[in-house]
């Protein structure tokens, strides 16, 4: 075989051209030499999930990406996204959710948080409730309650034998499973002077990002461990909910209709911190427009050294006339 | 939180007084190795933990820098000389952590609290209590004294005496001390010794990958019979 055929058959057949996976800074030795077990349990979550479209003015890109460590160990992913859309297609509604890893079904939570969470919040919104007035403290204890009764089935199902007299309780299931829920409502169009509603509310450390057409990043909502010395991994993940309504950290925001919006995972959040340094700004390159789908999931699972907790990115742009839809 | 991640650093301090000549020093020269053989087996781990050597005896001296291991083709090893003085040690222990955390906490990592686990056969020289104070006392209400305190770890070989050996385990919380049970091979000790070591830097990397950020040192039960822990007294 000759060079020059080996060029050939590189051209004709586009798999035989595999860029290198994405990576940022030092990548580390695991991003390259992890060899993830093979999901054989049909109720675990795939390894990776990847979802786009658009509605209306906007495009969307979400991938979620199990973490190299439980990729390593068979253990599943416990990231998950969803989304929602109100009946005139006037509000986007994304959420994304994070199993804590203490729970061995936390995947669980977080899945029925991402399949659950946006139908309630677009349904309240489709019966007329103003996008800022929706009552999150009752939508967060309507999915803990979720999470309760579906744990509770799950885990007479995982054990039968303990739980044959006495159901599992409250705390049985939420020691088993618990995971973070971050909500972000997005108005799909934009108000005459170029400004976009967003609304924000989360329990646990999933952080929402503007990245502004400057490729300036702004936190929608609390970025993890600033001003402490020592970070914490102490998190309120559901079902636990504030008991006092204002405990659920809320946050309204008037955004640029061009700048993208990201919400995320603290896979994600974590490399990323206070938005200063390199990842940031590979992301917000790689995330000026909306990379081909497969692309995006490559960079939401981006190599960078002693990082490989799951990661999950659902990303927001306006639609560009340009672009082919 | 930092953008570079967490950084777990481990330093073992082995004392190279010519007591230590022959199997001891041999049996000391493995850990080097065997370290790298744990970490290149687990490519996750070896992204998080960094792994020092010092020696001392009458001085003291860096024998292998703060490193990452997976980057290392060749392993320096340990060469016998001289008496056993504490002090000495301390005293470069702590430059060596001023300066290595110091640098990767400007690089960016969050790094964990440096764990050091100390190797010794013999009595020490008097006059050791300054620099182990200087080592790891710290206020934190007041700020004085050496933020960057290890997490000391002593194991004791031979004729390391047990009251000594006891004074340098700190913090007493999260600590323990090992030693060699009575009339056992101390080749076969620093071996056991070396057997912990890795347990304890495989377990923390793993609980740091979990999220968790604790020092683990190995369940008493998965010790080696040639080991005593002594780590049930009231602090």
């Amino acid at each position: 075989m000759t060079i020059e055929s080996d060029v050939d058959i590189a051209l004709q057949d586009p798999r035989a051209v595999v860029d290198p996976p994405a990576t940022i800074g030092d990548p580390g030795r695991a991003h390259a030499e992890v060899r993830p077990l093979l999901r054989t349990d049909p109720a675990h979550p795939p390894d990776t999930t990847v979802d786009h479209g658009s509605v209306r003015d906007l495009e969307i890109r979400a991938a979620s990406v199990r973490g190299l460590s439980h990729r390593q160990n068979g253990i599943p992913r416990q990231d998950a996204y969803g989304f929602g859309v109100t009946a005139g297609q006037d509000w986007l509604v994304a959420v994304v959710a994070d199993g804590v890893s203490a729970g061995h079904l936390s995947h669980e939570a977080a899945s029925f948080v991402a399949r659950r969470g946006p139908r309630e919040v677009v349904r309240r919104l489709d019966q007329g409730t103003e996008a800022a007035e929706l009552p999150w403290h009752e939508i967060f204890t309507g999915l803990a309650a979720t999470i309760l009764t579906e744990g509770a089935r799950s885990l007479r199902r995982y054990d039968p034998e303990r739980y044959a007299t006495d159901g599992p309780t409250e705390t049985d299931v939420a020691a088993a499973m618990a995971t973070t829920a971050t909500f972000l409502v997005c108005e799909t169009g934009y108000q005459r002077h170029g400004l976009r509603h967003v609304y924000v509310a989360w329990t646990g450390d999933s952080p929402a990002w503007e990245i502004a057409p400057d490729g300036a990043w702004t936190s929608l909502s609390a970025v993890k461990g600033e001003g402490e010395e020592v970070g914490s991994s102490r998190v309120v993940a559901l079902p636990k909910v504030p008991r006092d309504p204002g405990g659920l950290p809320y946050q309204e925001h008037m955004l640029d209709h061009r700048s993208t919006l990201l919400l995320m995972t603290d896979g994600t959040g974590d490399p990323i911190a206070e938005a200063r340094g390199e990842v940031a700004a590979q992301l917000a390159e790689w995330w000026q427009r909306p990379p081909a789908p497969l692309a995006f999931a490559d960079q939401v699972g981006f190599g960078r050294r002693s990082y490989d907790d799951d990661r999950t990115v659902v990303a927001i742009w306006p639609a560009s006339p340009q672009e082919p839809r | 939180m930092s953008e570079q991640g967490i950084l777990l650093p481990f330093y073992l301090v082995v004392d190279v007084s010519y007591s230590m000549a022959g199997r001891n020093i041999d049996a000391a020269n493995e850990i080097l190795p065997s370290v790298a053989d744990a970490l290149a087996k687990n490519p996750i781990l070896a992204d998080k933990i960094r792994f020092g050597l010092l020696d001392f005896s009458d001085d003291a001296q860096v024998v292998l820098p703060l490193s990452d291991m997976s980057g290392q083709d060749y392993l320096p090893k340990l060469v016998v000389r001289g008496g056993t003085d504490y002090g000495a040690a301390f005293r470069l222990l702590r430059s060596q952590l001023q300066q290595d955390i110091g640098q990767l906490r400007a690089d960016g990592f969050k790094v964990h609290r440096p764990a050091v686990f100390f190797l010794s056969d013999g009595e020490p020289m008097e006059g050791w209590q300054n620099d182990f104070a200087a080592l790891t006392t710290y206020d934190k209400e007041t700020g004085q004294g050496f933020k960057w305190y290890p997490v000391l770890v002593p194991c004791g070989v031979a004729d390391a005496s047990k009251d000594i050996m006891r004074q340098l385990v700190h913090p007493p919380g999260k600590s323990k001390l090992y030693t060699m049970t009575s009339g056992a091979d101390a080749a076969a000790a620093i071996k056991a010794m070396a057997e912990i070591l890795i347990s304890s830097v495989l377990s923390s990397g793993q609980s740091a990958v979990d999220g968790n950020s604790g020092f683990v040192l190995p369940d008493k039960s998965q010790l080696p019979p040639t080991i005593d822990v002594d780590d049930d007294w009231l602090s």
